[in-house]
């Protein structure tokens, strides 16, 4: 355990003098200002007029066109539904691309329409209506804070390699799981700090602060141990440096399941930031905290991750003339 | 004591050996010398006995223990310094010390005393990577020399020392010897093999060509004649003599008013050069 530390310390004390750490730093500080005073708290994702050539399907809030002709022009320049009524009483729909969600809303409204009175509320899990900026933070989170050991991990490993101390690592008693111990446990501490001031300047205090630590310290230790992996595959930072952006590029499409929940195939939830993304979520806006298919998904990828990183660090740090 | 057995390396797999038929023993308190020009195969019989590189044919053994089945924690009880210098070069001197010496289970030297040791006190706070290659080579010595290690392993460890510093690592390596350590030096630095080795090796082209102690080898390969440099009149001459015919030698310098007396033994350089054929260059 005292070893453990010191090696945390002295890799601490390496990264402070890598230029690559104090950009990531600099932006944390960056993203709580965009989060806070460049993102916007609403978003109004679609916004059209309708136009239509007869009064009554949409009544004072439609415009009114004499020919479909007017009305497809009218789609065509954008911003527009045309609602067209035919002599033998049918209706077409005229649209610009939009969601088939949103079209078979628009026809179920037009099939229904009775001259009866029609309430709207607003349904949100936990209660809370959750400003847009403030809805961005896990996703700032996951692919800020938590990537941290994913890159600088990486970075600190090559620099080994490219240095020759990988060698001398190799003929001392450092052994793997330590070599990989040292390197996560820093780096998810780092995280669970950088992770806790996002949060707090983000979105405040209110929210489980051990749930929010565990998520961050098992999260970051996940990317940590997938990326030593990954930079285990490479000799030097320029063969290694676009293939981990690519790398981390994938990592984050489950943000597109996350702005549209709707789009969850299972190719995107594998990816792990899925899982921790949307229990941040939940940690920071729901009521209940993590699940348990979370926390066991989670476990999962720390298992996993782990005999990964184990396997291939230690081929590279072990000889093969060892056990 | 590190017992190397017939130990061959074919890098590609092609039959072709970089090392072949390689032994020897490295016993306790003894310095074992490995001689040879660049290319020679010096560094791969280290490599493969430090682990670096597997052991495909042969048995390289660490008192009863194969080197194919050690484990981590045998790295307690070894010290490897390589010819090229491999430090962190970010940190300081002593924290690349405190660095290694948190990686052993075994008692470990003070870092500072070791630098002391190899005249690196001074910069002991200067980061790494702003040493001379010189400073570097000396703070990869005192890396290998942290954990007291019973089998240290040293690559070219005078390589671009000035003369001074390279007498003072030399009194380092004795004094390892001295309390008991393996020494095995792998050096092209005839003199200092000379200096330092219990027992020394040729190896060209991959294979031992010759091995035995220095006086040993001096004795067998060198002349047995005594030069005696003398002054007749105003010039200075020399005469030869057979050391077997000791009375001529006697005669002859109670007769004349000798300078400088030699053995003609041979340097170990000339020695390489007679068993290999081949000049001892770096």
């Amino acid at each position: 355990m005292r070893g453990l530390l010191a090696l945390i310390i002295q890799d601490f004390k390496r990264l402070l003098t890598n230029a690559l750490f104090w950009v990531i730093t600099a932006s944390l500080v960056v993203i709580i200002l965009v989060i806070n005073f460049a993102l916007p708290q609403r978003v109004t994702q679609e916004q059209y007029r309708l136009v239509t050539n007869h009064a009554t399907l949409s009544g004072e809030l439609a415009t009114v066109a004499d020919s479909e002709d007017e009305i497809r022009q009218a789609v065509e320049a954008g911003n527009t539904i045309g609602l067209m009524r035919k002599a033998d009483g049918s209706i077409t729909v005229f649209h610009p691309q939009l969601s088939a969600k949103t079209v078979h809303a628009l026809m179920v409204t037009i099939a229904n329409a009775t001259p009866v009175h029609v309430q709207v509320e607003s349904i949100h899990e936990g209660g809370r209506i959750v400003p847009f900026n403030k809805r961005m933070t896990p996703i700032f989170i996951c692919f800020e804070a938590l990537v941290i050991g994913f890159i600088l991990g990486g970075a600190l490993m090559l620099s080994e390699k490219e240095e020759g101390t990988f060698r001398a690592l190799r003929v001392s008693p450092m052994g793997v799981d330590r070599y990989i111990l040292s390197k996560t446990v820093l780096f998810s501490l780092i995280a669970v700090l950088y992770a806790l001031l996002m949060a707090w300047f983000s979105v405040g205090f209110d929210f489980p602060a051990l749930g929010f630590i565990l998520l961050s310290f098992f999260g970051a230790a996940i990317f940590s141990l997938l990326g030593l992996a990954f930079t285990s595959l490479f000799k030097d930072l320029s063969s290694w440096f676009f293939s981990m952006a690519f790398v981390l590029s994938i990592n984050m499409l489950p943000v597109m399941a996350y702005m549209e929940p709707s789009f969850s195939p299972l190719w995107i939830r594998v990816i792990p930031s899925y899982t921790i993304i949307f229990a941040y979520e939940s940690i920071l806006f729901g009521a209940e905290g993590i699940t348990v298919a979370a926390t066991l998904t989670l476990a999962g990828w720390c298992i996993g991750a782990y005999a990964l990183s184990r396997a291939a660090v230690g081929a590279s740090l072990l000889a093969r003339g060892r056990r | 004591m590190i017992q190397v057995d017939h130990v061959y390396h074919d890098y590609e797999g092609k039959g072709i050996y970089a090392v072949s038929d390689i032994s020897f023993t490295v016993q306790s308190g003894k310095v074992f010398g490995f001689l040879g020009p660049s290319g020679a195969g010096k560094s791969t019989v280290q490599n493969i006995m430090t682990g670096l590189l597997p052991v495909q044919r042969g048995e390289v053994r660490y008192d009863q223990y194969s080197v194919k089945a050690l484990r981590t924690k045998f790295f307690n009880r070894i010290g490897v310094s390589f010819e090229q210098p491999n430090v962190y070069a970010r940190l300081t001197g002593y924290e690349n010390l405190k660095y290694f010496a948190a990686l052993f289970s075994a008692p470990t030297c003070d870092p500072m005393e070791l630098l002391d040791s190899v005249g690196l006190r001074e910069a002991a706070n200067k980061k790494a990577g702003e040493y001379s290659k010189g400073m570097r080579q000396r703070l990869t010595l005192a890396r290998a020399l942290l954990n007291k290690p019973e089998y240290l392993f040293l690559d070219e460890p005078t390589s671009g020392l000035d003369p001074a510093t390279a007498a003072s690592v030399r009194e380092l390596i004795k004094a390892q010897r001295d309390r008991g350590a393996a020494v095995f030096l792998t050096t092209h630095n005839m003199e200092l093999a000379d200096s330092l080795c219990d027992t020394v090796a040729f190896l060209y082209g991959g294979k031992i060509a010759a091995m035995d102690s220095p006086d040993a080898l001096k004795r067998r390969y060198g002349k047995r004649l005594v030069t005696v440099a003398y002054q007749e009149g105003e010039s200075e001459r020399v005469a030869a003599f057979d050391m077997d015919h000791r009375e001529a030698l006697v005669a002859f310098l109670a007769q004349n008013n000798p300078i400088t007396i030699h053995s003609q033994e041979a340097t170990l350089e000339e020695i390489f050069l007679l068993v290999t054929g081949k000049e001892l260059t770096a």
